[in-house]
């Protein structure tokens, strides 16, 4: 039984006749950290808001630790263990002040002052913004604006964070920053789902799922999802340069450049002996 | 023929604690018919930039040439200046505004004083560049997906037939496919118009792809700028710039490090291919 379990997950929003989300069974374990990918409209937004209880199915069920998501009653305590990033920095910060930002979510569960500021102190830490508490939040970086987002779910200490294209407004250096984040709070034991558009990103996870028509298409390790290049690009959806590269030569997949760069030298010096 | 950068600086906050030197000494030329990719991290004056090339900011010194004249000579005359060139913003998206995807597009060329037949054959050209199906001019833009909001609000600049075209960041948080269509959308403006296009982008991969030129900016400053070819003949130095070299780049420097590549200007897949194909080793 996994952290989350989907089970002929199913949603369709109001007014559509084909559903976004269909029958879809997945099982996350505790501590994984999974990508979810796919083209625009391949229902991999609405599946991680169905699998942090955000949205409730229309058919099938989502339990998050064994609590249904459709219960009312759960909603409290699925909230605090499961938070959600989204996609636009500026959507989610409500202070002016980054550690008054990070303490929101405490304030509003009731947490005792003394409390609040360690799990504010430790947030921060979590995500290196120490330095930026007193600072006001209008002026970071879109990366920084994400972090603080990021600290304020880890300070109701939650075991799940769902991304939904947490990096697809951000620049390089701020993409690096948030999944350099995801990979810390993996390691300390938090679940991570990541929705996400960039390969490279996706190259990061344990697990990948591949979205298509609201179906699950592709399930498994990166290096098994990118070993099927020519599968992903007929679902329109591209690999990293470096596995397209290796794939069109004939070679074993490898996610990386200096990966490849060992594939290849292992292949020169094979056939040159 | 051409838009060209004199010397030109933009200070921010002048006489406040907060000044910043956003632009510091430019000379640039764009030339015609030519795509230049503009990269640079965050705070490196892309955007600025882009804002001084159709005169919706001020250069604090300097001077801005097009075709040989001095953009901001007669400042009433400015909004001529912006049919010229043609602006699309970060996320243009969000600044839709008409009741139809076709009002929307037509909005600029309403402006310039059009009359009602070209202004519904712009339209209907703009929107066939940017790949927007014609049964969709009448529905409402916000029942469109992202990726097809910013095609219309590209499109509706492109229906001002600028001839220079100029995007900051048009591809930015699109999934691979809405990407290439956007991109490949400006190189049929190009090809249609002759128009000359800047392209400011993050991804080093999408600007070797898609760019004849690139300008590298850094703190304000040009670090480097040339043809495609040119920049990456210089690995060294782009690493230092600290910006994401493409992976393919990364990779054939690495094989150069090791002995097994004699080139590491490489910046698409497919040349990466051809090279190693040339050495006979790896089979077709």
């Amino acid at each position: 039984m996994g952290f989350i379990q989907a089970d002929k997950l199913t949603y369709t929003y109001e007014g559509n006749l084909v559903p976004a989300v269909k029958e879809v069974s997945l099982s996350f374990k505790k501590g994984s950290y999974t990508a979810i990918i796919g083209h625009n409209g391949s229902g991999k937004s609405t599946l991680a808001k169905l699998l942090c209880g955000i949205f409730t199915p229309t058919g099938g069920k989502v339990l998050i630790d064994g609590m249904d998501t459709a219960d009312e009653d759960n909603m409290a305590s699925i909230r605090e263990k499961c938070g959600m990033v989204f996609q636009n920095p500026d959507n989610q910060i409500v202070s002016s002040v980054v550690e008054e930002d990070v303490a929101f979510a405490p304030e509003n569960l009731g947490v005792e002052p003394a409390q609040i500021r360690k799990a504010v102190d430790d947030a921060l830490a979590a995500v290196g913004m120490t330095e930026y508490a007193l600072h006001s939040t209008y002026k970071l970086s879109g990366g920084q604006k994400q972090r603080i987002a990021i600290a304020g779910i880890l300070a109701m200490n939650p075991q799940c964070i769902v991304f939904d294209e947490a990096t697809a407004m951000l620049d390089p250096a701020g993409r690096r920053e948030i999944s350099d984040t995801m990979r810390k709070l993996n390691q300390r034991g938090i679940t991570v789902i990541t929705v996400t558009h960039h390969m490279n990103e996706a190259a990061m996870a344990d697990r990948i799922v591949v979205m298509n028509k609201g179906e699950v298409a592709m399930d498994g390790t990166p290096r098994e999802i990118f070993a099927r290049v020519d599968e992903l690009r007929k679902l329109s959806l591209a690999v990293p340069q470096v596995t397209e590269l290796l794939y069109d030569l004939g070679l074993p997949a490898a996610l990386h450049a200096k990966e490849a760069a060992d594939v290849i030298e292992e292949e020169i010096k094979k056939k040159c002996l | 023929m051409s838009l060209k950068l004199e010397n030109v600086s933009v200070v921010y906050g002048e006489g406040t604690p907060f000044r910043k030197i956003a632009l510091d000494n430019i000379n640039i030329e764009f030339p015609k018919g030519k795509i230049t990719g503009i990269i640079g991290h965050t705070g490196s004056g892309k955007s600025t930039l882009a804002q001084l090339l159709n005169g919706l900011n001020k250069p604090t010194s300097g001077n801005i040439y097009l075709d040989g004249t001095d953009i901001w000579e007669k400042p009433k005359e400015i909004s001529k200046i912006r049919f010229k060139v043609g602006l699309a913003f970060q996320y243009p998206e969000y600044q839709l505004f008409e009741e139809t995807v076709g009002k929307d597009i037509a909005f600029g060329p309403k402006n310039m004083g059009l009359d009602e037949n070209e202004i519904a054959l712009r339209v209907a050209e703009a929107a066939k560049l940017c790949g927007i199906p014609e049964d969709s001019l009448n529905r409402s833009p916000f029942e469109l997906s992202g990726g097809q909001k910013r095609r219309v609000a590209i499109a509706g600049v492109m229906a001002m037939r600028p001839e220079y075209l100029v995007l900051d960041e048009p591809a930015a948080g699109l999934d691979p496919v809405g990407k290439t269509d956007i991109l490949n959308g400006i190189i049929n403006y190009k090809n249609e118009t002759d128009g000359t296009v800047v392209l400011i982008s993050h991804s080093m991969e999408d600007v070797a792809k898609y760019s004849d030129m690139i300008l590298v900016l850094k703190e304000g400053k040009v670090f480097a700028h040339g043809s495609v070819e040119k920049i990456f003949s210089d690995i060294d130095s782009l690493a230092n710039s600290s910006l994401d070299l493409p992976q393919i780049t990364r990779l054939f420097h690495e094989l150069k490090k090791r002995g097994l590549s004699e080139r590491d200007d490489v910046y698409t897949v497919k040349f990466g291919e051809k090279l190693l194909r040339e050495k006979g080793i790896f089979n077709a």
